[in-house]
C-alpha cells in the first residue's frame, strides 16, 4: 500500500478531496464518561477500514462523529472535505451509514420506510435495492415494529447502502445476522468497493468476517487509537512461533522484546511476537539453536494482543 | 411517490380531522362554562383561538416527526424539506381555519383574523418535545388561557379590527419566526436526540399497533435514563432492602416498574395530582368566580357538571390504565398464579381509581365554593357523578375480564365506548331526581362484588395459560407438520 494514501495519524492539514475521514484531536465527553480521548486519524479514500476495540472503546463514538449525529466536544472532524457538523446534501447524499441499533419509523412497512429514505436521494439504486431486497430476504410488507432484530439490520443495511454513497459507515452492521445472510452482505460490501470504489468504515466484533474485506484497521481502546496499520503489515509482523529444543536440551529463557507471549515446558514453547523484520525467525532460530515453525495470526488470534500493546507509537503522532 | 405522498402519510389526515373535531368540541364546551363570556366570545375564542392552536399541533406533529429519529441528521435536505411542508400545511390551514371562522363569525376583519390564526397555529412549531412530550403544551396552555381572557375582553375583537393589516403583519412575522426557530440546524439537531411520536400517530397506535406503542415507550424509558441527571430521579431504584416474598411485595416492584414505564403516571403521580387538584381548587377556579363576578360559580359549575362528560372521562381513564398495563417481567421469579393475582390488584386499583377520581375532584371545587358563596348544594353537587360511578362500577370490571387478550384491544375499547355511551344515555334523565338510596347501593356493591369476582377468576385463568412473553392466549398453534413430508422410507433389500 502507498504510504501517501494510507489511513495515518499523522496531524491533518486541510482535507484533501481524496481523504474520506479526518480526525484532529477529537475528544468527546458524556457527562462524567470519556468516550474518545484525543483522536487524530485520517482515513483516505479508497480504503476499506476495520474499526476494532472492546467494548465501550469509543467505535460507535467515532463512527457517529464521521457521521454528524454527533459533535466532538473538542477537536474538529471533517468528512468527504466538510466539517461535520456542517454536513450538507452534497455529503449527506454521499455519505452511508448503518447503525449498530437501527431506529426507524416503526410504524411504517419496510417497503414504506425505503420509499420515504428514497425520496430524498436523487441516485437511490432502485435495482439495486430490488436485488438486495432478495438477497438478504427482507421481509418489506412488513412493519418495522414487527421485525427481528436480524431483519431490522437487514433494513438497516438497505437503507445505508442503496444511494451508492462514497463513504459507507457500518457500526456493527452483522452482529444479529446468521452466517449465511452475513456472508452474503460481504459479498454485497465487496461488490461495492468494485462498483462504486467507496470507502468503507466497518466496526465488528466479528473479526473472522471483518478480515475478508478489510485493508487496514484501526483499534481503539477505552477512547484511544492503539493500532493503525495495513492488515497486510500487522499480518506480516505478528507470527506465532513454535518452538523445540534440540535433542537432549532444554529450552532457554527467551527476552527478546518482541516476543509478546509464551507458553512452554521444557522442550517445547509457543510464542507470539510482532517484529517487523523478515528474516527474524531464522535470527532467533541460529541465536538460539532451537527449531522454529511460524504461523501467521488471524484478525481475531491478533485482537488481544493488539489492545494489550499500549498505544502504537505511530498512533498517537499529535 | 413523490414528497407530498410522505407528508401526508406522516400528517394522516383522516385522523387529524377526527381528532380536531372531537378536541374542538371539547373546547368550545369548555369555553361555553366560562363565566360571563357571551356566545360571540365564545365563538371568537374557539374558532379564532382554540381551532388554530389545536390544528396547529396536529401539523407540527407531522412535520416534526421524521425530525426526531437519529438517521434525520443524515437524510439530504429532509430539514428543509419539512420547512417548507410546515409552511405550506400552515399556510394551507389557516386559509380554510380563517375562512370557516369568518364565515361563523363575520365580526372580525379577514386579514386580522388570518395574522391571529396564522400566529397561533404556527405555535406548536416551536415545540422541542423534550423526553418525548409535548414540553411547550403548559406554554400553549398559558396562551389559550390568556387569550381566552383577552377573547371576552369586549375590546378585543374591536382592537382587531381597527387594525387588520398590522395584525396579519405580526402574524405572517411570528409565524416566519417560529418556522425560522423551529427548524434551525440546532434545533434540528438536538431533535434527532429525542424520541417523539405524533399525537395522531400515537393515539391509534395504542389499539391497532401494540407492537409500535411498546418499542415507542421503550425507546422514550431509554432516553429519559440516558439523559436522566441520577437513575434514582426517575424512581427505577430499587429499594435497599430485599424484595418480601408476598404479593404485596411483588405488587410493590411491579408499581415501580409501572411507574417507571407509564410517563403519564409519573408526571400524574398521586402527589402530583393532589397538588394540581389544589391549585385548580383554591386558586385558579376561585379566583375566576371572583374575577366574573360570580361567588357562587363554583357551586353553579358543580351543579350543572356534565354527566356524559364526567362518565366518558371516567371511560377513557380506564382505557389508559387498562392499555398501559404491562404483564410482569416474564423473568420475576413468580408462579403463574401469584401473577395472575398481581394482575388482579392492578386492575382492580385501577378500577377504584377511576371511580373516585372524577369524584374527588369535583367534591374539593364544590366544598370551596360552598364555603366562599355560602350556597349550599345537596350532597356537594356530586350526585349526577355518584349516579355514573354507581352504574359504571360492575360494568367495568365485565368489560376489562372479557378482553384480557392483546387481540382483543380494539373490541375493548368499542365495548368501553358502547358502555360509556349507553350508560350516560340512560342516567342523563336520572340524574337530578336519583339520590343514592340504601338499597340501590347495596345492590351494586353486591354486583360489583360479583363483576370484581369473575373478573379475578378471568384473569387467573388467563395467567395460567398466556405465552408470558408476548401476554396472549390462545393463539392459533403452528401449523402441523405434515407427516407424510417427514416419512423417511427405509430401504429393504
Amino acid at each position: 500500500m502507498n504510504p501517501s494514501t494510507a489511513p495515518t495519524s499523522t496531524s491533518p492539514a486541510t482535507p484533501a478531496p481524496t481523504v474520506a475521514f479526518t480526525a484532529d484531536r477529537i475528544t468527546k465527553i458524556y457527562g462524567e464518561h470519556t468516550a474518545l480521548t484525543s483522536v487524530t486519524l485520517n482515513i483516505p479514500a479508497g480504503h476499506v477500514v476495520g474499526l476494532l476495540g472492546r467494548n465501550g472503546a469509543g467505535k460507535s463514538t467515532l463512527l457517529q462523529i464521521a457521521a454528524g449525529l454527533t459533535l466532538p466536544t473538542s477537536g474538529t472532524a471533517h468528512t468527504l472535505g466538510r466539517r461535520t457538523d456542517l454536513l450538507d446534501s452534497p455529503e449527506l447524499t454521499r455519505l452511508g451509514f448503518v447503525m449498530q441499533e437501527g431506529k426507524f419509523i416503526e410504524w411504517m412497512t419496510v417497503a414504506q420506510h425505503l420509499a420515504f429514505t428514497a425520496s430524498f436521494y436523487p441516485r437511490w439504486d432502485h435495482e439495486l435495492q430490488h436485488r438486495l431486497t432478495t438477497q438478504l430476504e427482507v421481509p418489506t410488507t412488513r412493519k418495522l415494529a414487527d421485525l427481528s432484530p436480524g431483519d431490522r439490520q437487514k433494513v438497516g443495511i438497505l437503507l445505508g447502502v442503496c444511494h451508492r454513497p462514497a463513504l459507507l459507515l457500518l457500526d456493527e452492521p452483522m452482529s444479529a445476522l446468521d452466517p449465511i445472510v452475513r456472508r452474503r452482505l460481504l459479498d454485497v460490501l465487496l461488490e461495492r468497493l468494485r462498483d462504486d470504489a467507496c470507502t468503507i468504515v466497518i466496526s465488528s466484533h466479528l473479526l473472522n468476517d471483518v478480515e475478508k474485506i478489510v485493508d487496514w484497521i484501526i483499534a481503539l481502546d477505552t477512547g484511544r487509537v492503539v493500532e493503525n496499520s495495513s492488515l497486510d503489515d500487522l499480518q506480516e509482523s505478528f507470527a506465532e512461533w513454535t518452538v523445540t529444543a534440540p535433542e537432549a536440551a532444554p529450552l532457554p529463557a527467551f527476552t527478546e522484546p518482541f516476543i509478546l507471549t509464551q507458553q512452554r515446558t521444557d522442550r517445547l514453547a509457543r510464542l507470539t511476537v510482532r517484529t517487523s523484520e523478515p528474516d527474524a525467525a531464522e535470527t532467533f532460530a541460529v541465536a538460539h539453536r532451537v527449531g522454529v515453525q511460524t504461523r501467521r495470526l488471524s484478525l481475531d488470534e491478533m485482537f488481544p494482543l493488539l489492545i494489550a500493546a499500549k498505544p502504537a507509537a505511530s498512533a498517537l503522532v499529535p | 411517490m413523490n414528497a407530498l405522498t410522505h407528508h401526508l402519510r406522516f400528517l394522516r389526515p383522516l385522523r387529524s380531522v377526527l381528532f380536531t373535531a372531537i378536541c374542538f368540541t371539547m373546547a368550545e364546551s369548555m369555553a361555553k362554562k366560562i363565566p360571563r363570556l357571551d356566545s360571540g366570545a365564545v365563538e371568537l375564542s374557539t374558532y379564532f383561538v382554540a381551532l388554530p392552536i389545536i390544528v396547529g399541533l396536529f401539523i407540527a406533529g407531522a412535520a416534526h416527526e421524521p425530525l426526531h429519529r437519529p438517521f434525520a441528521l443524515l437524510l439530504p435536505g429532509l430539514r428543509l424539506r419539512q420547512l417548507r411542508f410546515a409552511a405550506l400545511s400552515l399556510g394551507v390551514a389557516a386559509l380554510m381555519a380563517t375562512v370557516i371562522a369568518h364565515w361563523m363569525v363575520p365580526t372580525l376583519s379577514p386579514a386580522a383574523a388570518l395574522g391571529l390564526i396564522l400566529a397561533l397555529m404556527a405555535l406548536s412549531q416551536l415545540n422541542r418535545h423534550r423526553q418525548g412530550g409535548y414540553a411547550s403544551a403548559p406554554a400553549v396552555g398559558f396562551f389559550v388561557w390568556l387569550l381566552l381572557n383577552l377573547a371576552f375582553a369586549q375590546g378585543f375583537a374591536n382592537a382587531l379590527n381597527r387594525s387588520p393589516i398590522p395584525c396579519l403583519l405580526v402574524g405572517l412575522a411570528f409565524a416566519a419566526l417560529s418556522l425560522r426557530f423551529g427548524y434551525s440546524r440546532e434545533s434540528c439537531r438536538r431533535r434527532a436526540q429525542t424520541p417523539f411520536v405524533s399525537l395522531q400517530t400515537q393515539l391509534f397506535s395504542h389499539v391497532f399497533s401494540p407492537a409500535v406503542s411498546v418499542r415507542w415507550q421503550a425507546e422514550t424509558i431509554a432516553h429519559g435514563l440516558f439523559t436522566a441527571p441520577s437513575v434514582e430521579a426517575l424512581g427505577h431504584q430499587r429499594p435497599s432492602r430485599p424484595t418480601g416474598f408476598t404479593t404485596r411485595d411483588w405488587l410493590g416492584v411491579l408499581r415501580r416498574l409501572e411507574f417507571a414505564r407509564w410517563r403519564f403516571e409519573r408526571y400524574f403521580s398521586p402527589l402530583g395530582l393532589a397538588i394540581s387538584t389544589a391549585v385548580i381548587c383554591f386558586a385558579f377556579l376561585p379566583a375566576l368566580g371572583l374575577a366574573s363576578g360570580q361567588p357562587n360559580y363554583l357551586a353553579a359549575l358543580v351543579n350543572g357538571a356534565d354527566l356524559r362528560v364526567a362518565i366518558t372521562m371516567q371511560c377513557i381513564v380506564t382505557v389508559g390504565l387498562f392499555l398501559n398495563f404491562n404483564q410482569p417481567d416474564p423473568l420475576f421469579p413468580i408462579s403463574r398464579a401469584r401473577r395472575g393475582e398481581l394482575v388482579f390488584m392492578h386492575f382492580a386499583s385501577a378500577w377504584l381509581f377511576t371511580l373516585l377520581w372524577p369524584i374527588a375532584l369535583i367534591f374539593l371545587p364544590s366544598l370551596v365554593g360552598q364555603l366562599l358563596s355560602g350556597h349550599a348544594l345537596p350532597g356537594f353537587g356530586l350526585y349526577p357523578l355518584l349516579v355514573g360511578a354507581l352504574a359504571l362500577a360492575p360494568l367495568l370490571p365485565l368489560a376489562i375480564g372479557a378482553n384480557l387478550k392483546p387481540a382483543r384491544r380494539p373490541l375493548t375499547i368499542f365495548g368501553l365506548t358502547i358502555v360509556s355511551v349507553l350508560v350516560s344515555l340512560y342516567v342523563r334523565d336520572l340524574a337530578q331526581p336519583y339520590r343514592p338510596e340504601p338499597v340501590g347501593c347495596s345492590i351494586i356493591a353486591i354486583l360489583s362484588a360479583a363483576s370484581l369476582t369473575w373478573m379475578r377468576r378471568r384473569i387467573l385463568r388467563h395467567c395460567r395459560d398466556c405465552d408470558l412473553v408476548t401476554g396472549s392466549v390462545g393463539d392459533p398453534p403452528p401449523a402441523r407438520l405434515d407427516a407424510s413430508a417427514h416419512t423417511y422410507t427405509v430401504a429393504t433389500r
